[in-house]
């Protein structure tokens, strides 16, 4: 499934942690306006990349009952 | 007994005499109550415990077989005092009687209290407790795990605040027994059948609602506090009511007091952190801006300096001087004036180069606040809503409007007027 794209991604904190610093270093305003830019570039991308985070996982439980050695039978739980 | 005349008759083998001792012993205590102080126990590899009970006058051997020892809750603890319910039995080949128990209870606390604090007391110095092994809980977990009843209020309380507090989580439930004799095994398996099966789980919450001590033990079962010590998925217990502290609650890597308070503790609030990161674009945004802003500021003030206004005169009286001072060289020396003449124009062209980087500048963050703008809520229009304004102001509800109003409508390419009929 999508798992191992996932682990292999940065986590969803340090995604925000990286835009929060980003946003305290060009509001510092110490950058050059070059530095600036990419900086901005950057916050967009990972903003854009957050916002997609929070929907790719859709709402969902399961219940699982063993079924033998490893073996699980997965049931969807109406959400209550 | 058997009080014979004739002397020969009346001499007894040991054997004889051990099986009337025996059927004597036996049938007059077969079922006794008896107190004293616990010493010496020794556990044997067949699971049978071996001690002896005493007073200060006397003591009698006893045995706890594997069969009764797994109902005595408690450790066995050399100087316990107990009290010990149980059979005399004898033992013919050697002579010996001892006390056969079936029941032990402690004589001081209740026996589950006392079990408790023995493993309360070997679990700490094993440092299970210890803050420094606890795990940190992470700050935005997708993927929840759930050890606990099927039914029952607490699944139900731990599925409606996980999916109130932050729609877009995926929860898996592995159900259990949570009281009775198999509901300390059957805690303990899930969660190891979580970190086994399951170790993209980020977060389990083991518990169950409230009762009585009794009810609440399998939390207090060694098992369960090993599961729990050994899981690489970080664990917030929740066991019954807010005064309930259980063994697993001490070996959580975070104790709630409640189903309910455990799933406020794994999740944050969606809207909050969605909150959050709208700000970060906005401050994004405007930080972005104030810069070039305050550039073209400066670089407005600098075009106003006459130096600037016109470069060219500066370096018109220095090449005037060095066609002057060229004529009069020789040819070789002119050609390398000429090319100094030469970089000085360049540099009188430098002013309208920073100009130039300045507007590639601006491009680029429209493209980039564009980019930004796609996450608005407008973008919502392009899918085909529209937004109604009366005036100025957008309309919510239809009792804001009147027969005759204008209007006008904002869709995502556009505006038009309108008239409520």
């Amino acid at each position: 499934m999508t798992t191992k794209k996932k682990d292999a991604k940065v986590p969803f904190e340090k995604s925000l942690e990286n835009l929060e610093e980003i946003v305290e270093n060009l509001e510092s305003g110490e950058k050059g306006l070059e530095e600036s830019l990419s900086l901005f570039e950057e916050g967009v991308h990972l903003s854009k990349d957050l916002s997609a985070r929070l929907d790719e996982v859709k709402h969902r439980v399961e219940v699982l009952t063993k079924k033998g050695k490893g073996k699980f039978e997965t049931e969807d739980l109406e959400d209550a | 007994m058997n009080s014979g005349t004739e002397e020969q008759n009346g001499v007894l083998s040991v054997t004889e005499l051990n099986n009337a001792v025996h059927a004597l012993l036996e049938g007059s205590f077969s079922d006794v109550w008896v107190e004293g102080e616990l010493s010496d126990p020794r556990t044997f590899p067949s699971g049978h415990t071996y001690f002896t009970l005493k007073d200060r006058d006397s003591q009698i051997s006893a045995v706890l077989f594997k069969g009764n020892a797994a109902r005595v809750k408690f450790e066995l603890e050399h100087g316990l005092e107990v009290r010990a319910r149980g059979r005399v039995s004898t033992y013919i080949k050697r002579g010996q009687y001892q006390l056969i128990v079936s029941e032990l209870t402690p004589r001081r606390a209740g026996a589950l209290q006392l079990a408790f604090e023995q493993l309360k007391r070997k679990l700490q110095a094993e440092g299970l407790f210890d803050e420094a092994r606890k795990k940190k809980l992470p700050p935005f977990p997708r993927r929840i795990g759930i050890v606990t009843s099927r039914s029952g209020a607490a699944i139900r309380d731990m599925l409606s605040v996980l999916g109130r507090r932050f729609p877009g989580l995926h929860i898996r439930v592995i159900a259990v027994t949570v009281q009775g004799e198999s509901a300390a095994p059957e805690i303990a398996q899930a969660i190891k059948d979580f970190n086994a099966h399951f170790p993209d789980t980020e977060i389990l919450l083991v518990g169950r609602g409230g009762g009585s001590l009794e009810d609440l033990w399998a939390f207090n079962e060694e098992i369960v506090a090993r599961a729990i010590a050994g899981s690489d998925i970080p664990i917030i217990s929740c066991v019954g009511h807010e005064t309930d502290f259980t063994i697993a609650d001490f070996v959580a890597d975070m104790r709630a007091p409640t189903p309910s308070a455990a799933a406020e503790l794994a999740v944050c609030e969606r809207a909050t952190l969605e909150e959050a990161m709208d700000q970060l674009r906005r401050r994004l945004a405007s930080s972005v801006a104030g810069l070039v802003e305050s550039l073209e500021e400066r670089l407005k003030n600098l075009s106003r300096s006459p130096f600037l206004r016109r470069p060219e005169r500066i370096f018109e009286q220095k090449a005037q001087r060095i066609d002057d001072l060229s004529a009069r060289l020789a040819p070789a020396l002119a050609h390398r004036l000429k090319s100094l003449s030469e970089r000085l124009n360049v540099r009188a062209r430098l002013h309208p180069a920073l100009l130039n980087r300045l507007r590639l500048a601006r491009e680029s963050l429209r493209r980039n606040a564009e980019r930004l703008d796609a996450l608005s809520p407008l973008k919502v229009l392009s899918r085909g809503y529209a937004i109604a304004f009366k005036g100025e102001k957008a309309v919510r509800s239809a009792a804001e409007l009147r027969k005759d109003d204008e209007l006008k409508l904002r869709l995502h390419a556009g505006e038009v007027r309108a008239k409520v009929i």
